[in-house]
């Protein structure tokens, strides 16, 4: 017989003084984690509710205090989530905050981020992790190889360091202190403090590096480019294309050629059932439903293709607007950066000081590349080449008369 | 509002949902048959707002459906919708009681005119 073995000392626990639970959580951390095929980068430990959601059972209703943007439901046994957002409980309290705050960095103790509203992030978001807002997200310190979504605004207080691997996208502005060897879209500004180096940057509004260089990089901006220095001196190649809107031309490369496709399948069905709707009698029963669901095949395809023409024409006259054709450089350019505007190409045959505009302009009704800085008394022309875009040239065959290019 | 597809051939019954679809909130019910047919008038919880009818079907055609129905109801707009293109089929259709005839091949548009008159018509009565 083993002798008797204390496992366990304390005082009798009484009715009054036992330990009890005011709360059963019935949202546990993020869907991610609960699935154990789940890997590292997309477990997070954080309880995420969705508005209506119950979010608790509550034990011991006097022993519960309700926070901001939750309430008991109707029989008072749940406490339920009045808004979309995360599920904090301090003490006796519990609440949901609409903004996802996460204190340190996205890593593995946070896994990837998928939030519908707000995000800050108060450290940097690291190598491999992806963090995706449907409101504006805020990065405290860096977005490394990473990947960065968010349906409003971007703003980054340190750098995007992307080695080539990371992606940042922003519905509306996108800002960082300094930003390289990374893959940029924003719908309208990209606005950089510092620098720009190696990136691939397209934004549907002005690609701002007011006193900073943009070095290196392939530039697509709708709304033009302001920066402090454009190009370096090595070998690297800066092509800043402005007034172009890199949405529209990926929109139209998508769509036309279904369109294409479509309009001559529907003049094919129509010259095959033309002549058997003159022709009706000599046709059986089977001929006849044919033909019916060829006439419907055609509208179905007609009606798809006016509202995929309609899509294009928003777009391409949204651009329109927005679009300014001009590079602005407060200190210098530097030889063998590309300049591009709509249907012109030209490349800086030698280093120009600032403070200089460079735009597209007829001259004598022949479009050119023109500078204007302090140093000429008048704009002076590039050597101006036409540049043909494949995408652009086909969105204007479809929308006649819609699409203007300097060169046209 | 409740419709009633009545036609052999599944895609004719698809084509006619895409154009009914126009029309906003519309319930769509089946048959393959007239006597699938009646038996969905039968058994609906509430009576049918529209019944477009095939006349080339087994068991039952269009025809004899259309005799049917109008043996007990006489209100529901009912619309022919067939290959039968003469003259004598198509006066025979009415007399049996259609509201309206269309005659394939079709356009998706002038169904959805044929649907809409028949249906203002009966609001107007």
């Amino acid at each position: 017989m083993p002798e008797n073995q204390i496992v366990l000392q304390g005082p009798v626990p009484d009715a009054v003084s036992a330990a009890f639970l005011p709360l059963e959580m019935l949202i546990g951390a993020g869907g991610a984690a609960a699935s154990p095929a789940a890997n590292h980068y997309q477990r997070h430990p954080l309880s995420i509710a969705q508005t209506g959601q119950a979010i608790a059972r509550v034990l011991v209703p006097e022993a519960i205090e309700l926070g901001p943007n939750v309430q008991l439901s109707a029989d008072g046994r749940e406490v339920v989530a009045t808004v979309c957002g995360q599920v904090r409980m301090s003490g006796k309290r519990i609440w949901v905050e609409e903004v996802l705050e996460i204190a340190g960095d996205v890593d593995f103790s946070t896994g990837c981020i998928e939030y519908k509203q707000d995000i800050i992030v108060r450290g940097s978001v690291l190598d491999l992790f992806k963090v995706t807002g449907g409101g504006t997200v805020r990065v405290g310190r860096a977005v490394e190889a990473a990947e960065v979504r968010a349906a409003l605004d971007l703003l980054v207080a340190g750098a995007i360091a992307g080695k080539e691997k990371g992606r940042c996208f922003a519905g509306r502005n996108l800002k960082a202190k300094h930003i390289s060897n990374a893959t940029l879209e924003a719908g309208n500004d990209v606005i950089a403090k510092t620098e720009i180096t190696h990136s691939r940057i397209i934004c549907g509004g002005r690609l701002r590096v007011d006193h900073g260089a943009l070095v290196a990089s392939h530039v697509t901006a709708n709304a033009g480019v302001c920066c402090g220095v454009l190009g370096c001196t090595s070998e690297s190649e800066t092509l800043v294309e402005a007034g172009m809107d890199e949405f529209l031309r990926r929109l139209s490369l998508a769509s036309i050629p279904k369109l294409q496709a479509d309009l001559k399948q529907i003049e094919k069905i129509q010259q095959t059932v033309k002549p058997l709707m003159y022709n009706q009698k000599s046709l059986n029963p089977a001929q006849k439903e044919k033909a019916t669901e060829l006439l419907c095949l055609a509208s179905d395809m007609e009606e798809g293709n006016r509202q995929a023409i309609e899509l294009l024409q928003r777009r391409s006259d949204e651009a329109a607007a927005r679009s300014k054709p001009e590079i602005v450089v407060g200190h210098s350019v530097c030889a063998g950066v590309t300049v591009r505007f709509p249907g012109l190409e030209a490349t800086i045959p030698s280093p120009m000081k600032g403070p200089l505009r460079i735009f597209p302009r007829r001259v004598l009704a022949e479009p050119r590349i023109m500078v204007s800085s302090d140093d000429h008394r008048k704009p002076f022309a590039l050597q101006t080449r036409r540049w043909s875009d494949e995408a652009m040239d086909a969105l204007s065959r479809v929308l006649p008369g819609r699409v203007s290019t300097v060169a046209s | 509002m409740r419709v009633l597809l009545v036609d052999d051939s599944g895609t004719m019954r698809n084509i006619q949902k895409r154009v009914l679809a126009a029309l906003g909130q519309v319930e769509i019910a089946e048959a393959g048959d007239g006597v699938e047919a009646l038996s969905q008038i039968a058994s609906s919880p509430q009576p049918f707002n529209l019944i477009l009818i095939d006349w080339n079907m087994p068991n039952m055609d269009g025809h004899a459906l259309v005799l049917r129905i109008r043996e007990k109801d006489k209100v529901t707009p009912l619309i022919m919708v067939t290959t039968e293109a003469e003259k004598s089929r198509i006066i025979a259709a009415i007399k049996a009681g259609v509201n309206n005839y269309v005659v394939k091949p079709f356009t998706p548009q002038s169904l959805l005119e044929r649907v809409q008159q028949t249906l203002e018509k009966k609001l107007a009565a």
